[in-house]
């Protein structure tokens, strides 16, 4: 039960909920298997930043969703996978380090 | 050993559209060894003339423009006009990434001691196997083989089964750009030929896009190598709309990422919880716009939003999910009803469902728990 606010759905439907304030929403938006993105829509920089920090996600976005930046990696945490691509982060999934020691004679 | 054909239906018209040869398991070797011998070269190759091929990859798929985007769209049925903006996206990531691979894959200097010099350099791991997805066909690839391929590597392009057509483009827009033989090679293949890629010892990469399920399937045929594997799995993504929004900005954006390319977006909107101060206004504009956004038809027609969906079955697992949620207490504000669905081709139903139950608590930590069996 409860999987269309549960279950990755994939297609054209959506479900909306009422909060009481940002406590509520941080707990509903944290409780899920995945973390992918989480928007927040508000004119308060201040109050978007603070909720961001407490959502377990890969992006979290202000006045805006749907939309990878190559500037910043593309990860995500929970069942939403392992790793990241773009940026420049995205280039030391792809390379191995090397030390390089070298004494000089 | 018998290959298969791969049997591609167009999703509008539900008819066949293609069809492709699979590759035989037997045939596994001979192209990590192609790979691999690719490799050998290109990993010599100064990092300008392998930025210099990427650009000419992105040119050449640009002049191919037209027919991939035609392709993505009749294999897996999103609208023509979102396939062509696809391209662009493509190549505004593409070109990002060329513009700091020189800077990023330098080597890097640590602080000086006398008598030694010491710095970091970033290799290449060898080959890497890319399994792409269908929902962005052009993106998910691009993600990967263009800084594979920039930092030195091979790559092996696996793409999904509703897909072929976009991973052949890959391959041959890197031949015309004059990519060494074999540097980016695409194949057809079923999950178990895929699977014997993954366990192949020339193999030294593994990126996935798709299903949590098929994540862990990557990682248990992984099982017993220490390669990485990169995951790009699902995701239930929330929007919270707070009373203090852009009320109109929110309203359209979020409508636009809960319905773009009919939902089939891994960071697609799927939950919206919304400040109860501004809620009831909130549904209804959100209604109201859904109903204004959403033209379902033809995907070749310019005016459609929203095409068929990619796979068959999706329709009656949303409307269960749908059905759930109100037997739930939710209320259905926008349905079916609302729109005039095509006659043929594997449509879902559109649906918003206010009221939507959600409870965070003692579910949440019971499946935690569950997993940490």
């Amino acid at each position: 039960m409860r999987s269309l606010m549960q279950e990755e759905s994939f297609g054209p439907v959506i479900g909306i909920t009422p909060v009481e304030n940002d406590a509520e929403a941080i707990r509903y938006m944290n409780d899920s298997d995945y973390g992918l993105t989480a928007s927040i829509w508000t004119q308060d920089i201040d109050r978007a930043i603070r909720v961001g920090e407490q959502i377990e996600t890969g992006t979290f976005f202000m006045n805006r969703c749907d939309y990878c930046d190559p500037g910043l990696p593309w990860t995500g945490v929970k069942d939403t996978g392992r790793g990241a691509s773009l940026s420049k982060y995205g280039f030391h999934q792809l390379t191995r380090l090397k030390s390089m020691h070298l004494r000089l004679p | 050993m018998s290959t298969g054909e791969l049997r591609v239906t167009n999703p509008y018209t539900e008819q066949l559209e293609l069809t492709a040869p699979m590759i035989a398991l037997t045939e596994v070797d001979a192209v990590v060894h192609r790979a691999r011998e690719a490799f050998r070269g290109w990993r010599e190759t100064p990092i300008d003339e392998r930025i210099a091929l990427c650009m000419r990859f992105l040119d050449a798929f640009r002049a191919m423009g037209d027919e991939i985007a035609a392709d993505t769209s009749r294999q897996m049925g999103k609208p023509l006009k979102q396939a062509q903006g696809e391209i662009n996206r493509l190549c505004e990531r593409a070109e990002y990434m060329i513009a700091i691979a020189k800077e990023t894959l330098a080597d890097e200097y640590v602080p000086e001691i006398q008598g030694f010099k010491r710095y970091i350099r970033h290799e290449p791991l060898g080959v890497v196997f890319d399994i792409a997805a269908w929902n962005y066909p052009l993106l998910i690839p691009v993600n990967v083989i263009v800084p594979a391929v920039l930092a030195g590597n091979s790559v092996i392009l696996k793409h999904s089964s509703r897909t072929p057509l976009c991973g052949q483009a890959f391959e041959d827009a890197f031949k015309k750009a004059g990519a060494p033989d074999n540097l980016v090679q695409h194949v057809v293949c079923e999950h178990s030929v895929a699977e014997a890629f993954v366990k192949h010892a020339g193999v030294d990469y593994v990126s996935f896009t798709g299903s949590t399920r098929g994540g862990h399937d990557m990682v248990r045929a992984a099982s017993g190598r220490f390669i990485n594997i990169g995951l790009e799995l699902g995701g239930k993504d929330p929007a919270y709309v707070c009373a203090d929004a852009d009320f109109r900005n929110a309203v359209e954006n979020c409508v636009d990422g809960t319905f773009y390319n009919a939902g089939q977006s891994c960071c697609a909107i799927e939950r919206i919880y919304v400040d109860k101060i501004i809620y009831k206004d909130f549904v209804e504009a959100y209604v109201e716009e859904t109903k204004k956004y959403i033209k379902l038809g033809d995907p070749k027609n310019p005016e459609t939003t929203l095409g068929p969906m990619a796979m068959r079955p999706v329709g009656a697992f949303l409307a269960k999910q749908v059905d759930e949620a109100i037997r739930a207490g939710g209320k259905l504000v926008v349905s079916g009803s609302d729109f005039k669905v095509p006659k043929q081709g594997w449509f879902a139903t559109p649906a918003v469902v206010a009221d939507a139950l959600t409870d965070a608590g003692g579910k949440f930590w019971t499946r935690h728990r569950h997993h940490a069996r």
